[in-house]
């Protein structure tokens, strides 16, 4: 089903532009005009852009290796600390825009992360003698390529914008942080202790595909022929991020208690960055002329 | 028309090789730790066998406060490794043999 959200999407963009492609006429005498007047209302614009971003998941389906026998699961479960960590991305931004409309293809490299908690505790008497934390940190590195419609909300210099799209990512890197700490009351008083982190390549332990919906909003502000922008976007994963079938397949992971939840993860990104237009640059155009 | 279908077939191949949670790969594999929450409880693994429902029997041996032989613990799972529920023999049962013995539709341990 949510493969047949993905194709339908793909479909309602590739099949509209590929009917307008048959409807071009041949352009006469008469309309030379006004077909300069709508090759100066075209542009293209080359940019980069880079900033942050914050990380947040939705669990589709919970999974644990802790199975307990005499208390409930929901003590063990894990709790997801959404969009506490920062993240960074790099993006080169290739935008057409026509009569305040923007097509835009940004491939973008961006490095994500997201935390959990899990903890186990046991007891003598109702008396803890033992409590063990868990910090998990998941770091993911993404090759991503979004398509994003914009619409100009305005035509000034400062030029507000709205935009919709969706992004096709791949994995490039993962990694788990693993931080264990607890308290030992058994040897009398309280005794905090940490164990050295677990850190350990986890790349086959994400998929290496996925997909999402974008939505978003920035603002354009020209500087003689360049813009500046600031984009702020906000993902919305379509797919799992995590792999399924190699879920238990780190034993150093699994013996500490740890599998990876089926999840989705949001995401919300700021990007501030530059745009330069690729057509008129003679000295006489200014690019706050024309769209 | 062909060519409609040829720009088609990258979003095939896209939508291919995303993940998808599955029952039978949950069947599959899986790793389990049963956990007690009792400090001083202490059980250690003998035997596990499938069960005719999917499930998984587990034999155990279990710390006795009052006597140096091991006592018996059951251990019953469903098909995916859950818990789903644990027997602790009685002591005037101790020290079952290494492996659970099928006769039939049952489990033997003596």
């Amino acid at each position: 089903m949510k493969r047949l959200y993905l194709l339908t999407f793909c479909l309602l963009i590739c099949l509209p532009g590929y009917s307008q492609a048959k409807r071009k006429k041949p352009a006469s005498f008469s309309t030379q005009g006004k077909q300069k007047d709508t090759f100066l209302e075209k542009q293209w614009w080359l940019g980069f852009k880079g900033g942050i971003n914050f990380s947040g998941v939705v669990v589709d389906k919970s999974y644990a290796v802790i199975a307990p026998t005499n208390y409930t699961s929901s003590q063990t479960k894990k709790k997801y600390d959404n969009y506490s960590t920062v993240g960074s991305q790099a993006t080169v931004e290739i935008t057409f825009t026509f009569k305040g409309f923007s097509f835009s293809l940004q491939p973008t490299y961006r490095h994500s992360s997201f935390v959990y908690t899990t903890a186990s505790a046991w007891y003598e008497d109702d008396v803890p003698m033992l409590e063990l934390n868990y910090d998990q940190e998941q770091q993911i590195d993404y090759a991503e390529m979004p398509l994003l419609v914009k619409y100009d909300i305005t035509n000034t210099k400062l030029r507000p914008y709205v935009q919709v799209g969706a992004y096709y990512a791949i994995l490039l890197n993962a990694n788990k942080a693993i931080s264990v700490s607890g308290v030992d009351y058994a040897s009398g008083g309280e005794n905090k202790f940490t164990e050295p982190d677990i850190i350990v390549g986890a790349e086959y332990l994400f998929a290496k595909y996925n997909w999402g919906l974008m939505a978003g909003a920035g603002v354009n502000y020209h500087v003689g022929n360049i813009r500046v922008n600031l984009d702020l976007v906000y993902r919305k994963g379509m797919s799992l991020v995590n792999s399924t079938e190699n879920r238990y397949s780190n034993d150093r992971l699994t013996g500490t208690g740890d599998v990876m939840d089926d999840i989705k993860m949001n995401n919300f990104s700021v990007s501030l960055g530059c745009l330069f237009p690729l057509r008129f640059l003679t000295s006489g155009f200014t690019s706050l002329d024309r769209p | 028309m062909i060519r409609r279908y040829i720009l088609l077939l990258p979003f095939l191949f896209a939508s291919a090789c995303l993940e998808e949670s599955t029952t039978a790969l949950d069947e599959k594999a899986f790793t389990r730790i049963y956990d007690n929450d009792q400090f001083d409880a202490s059980y250690y693994p003998i035997d596990m066998q499938q069960t005719a429902d999917g499930g998984y029997l587990m034999l155990g041996g279990r710390r006795l406060d009052n006597t140096n032989f091991s006592g018996i613990y059951l251990l019953k799972a469903d098909r995916f490794g859950n818990f789903v529920k644990e027997l602790e023999v009685d002591e005037s049962f101790v020290n079952p043999i290494a492996q659970l013995m099928s006769a039939g539709t049952s489990f033997k341990f003596f």
